[in-house]
């Protein structure tokens, strides 16, 4: 098989519907974002601690 | 490592309770030592803590601060020193206060909060759904 003859056959044999699957999914579920507030109360100071906030995407990335 | 997930099951969980599959209003935030542990980053297939601490489960708080957000607030006293490295939320139709047959919805592994006896965390856990 000829390069020119794979090159012609490439558009044709990727499977547009796998892209179209995994899109919506993705797309779906990208707006959903957790905030985790943490403080800590130091009993000998008597007071509250704040501890920076942690935000991330559902999956656990860092946002 | 720090990161903070909803779960698998918690994903079932929002789905099930739009559609009223489920009628939970009980939630709950427990804490544990096992953030940093081998295994111990939080992810979406957590099914509860890593290494949960003794003190008992605190009922969490639900408000909606914004039409966007809904948020998990409780406060958790140590009865002993140690290090509290995660937290979970979860809930479900269960009053009992353990996962049981409740449902993991959240879990981060958080830095490592060094606790004397009497020290305590007050959690605030927000879900946003964003455009």
């Amino acid at each position: 098989m000829s390069w020119l003859s794979l090159i012609k056959q490439w558009p044709v044999t990727t499977p547009p519907d796998e892209v179209l699957e995994v899109r919506p999914g993705v797309n779906v579920f990208s707006g959903l974002k957790l905030v985790l507030k943490v403080r800590v109360w130091r009993e000998a100071e008597q007071r509250w601690v704040d501890v920076p906030d942690e935000a991330s995407s559902i999956d656990g990335a860092r946002l | 490592m720090t990161a903070s997930c909803l779960t698998a099951t918690g994903i079932t969980f929002l789905v099930d309770r739009i559609d009223n599959t489920t009628t939970a209003t009980n939630f709950w935030i427990a804490w544990g030592t096992g953030g940093s542990s081998t295994g111990g980053t939080a992810t979406s297939a957590d099914t509860g803590l890593k290494a949960a601490a003794t003190e008992a489960y605190a009922v969490a708080t639900l408000s909606q601060p914004a039409v966007d957000t809904n948020q998990f607030v409780a406060t958790i006293t140590a009865g002993t020193g140690k290090t509290i490295e995660e937290v979970i939320l979860f809930g479900g139709t269960s009053t009992a206060t353990s996962v049981g047959t409740n449902r993991t919805i959240i879990r981060a592994s958080h830095g490592g909060q060094t606790l004397a006896t009497g020290d305590a965390i007050q959690y605030t856990i927000q879900l946003q759904t964003t455009t």
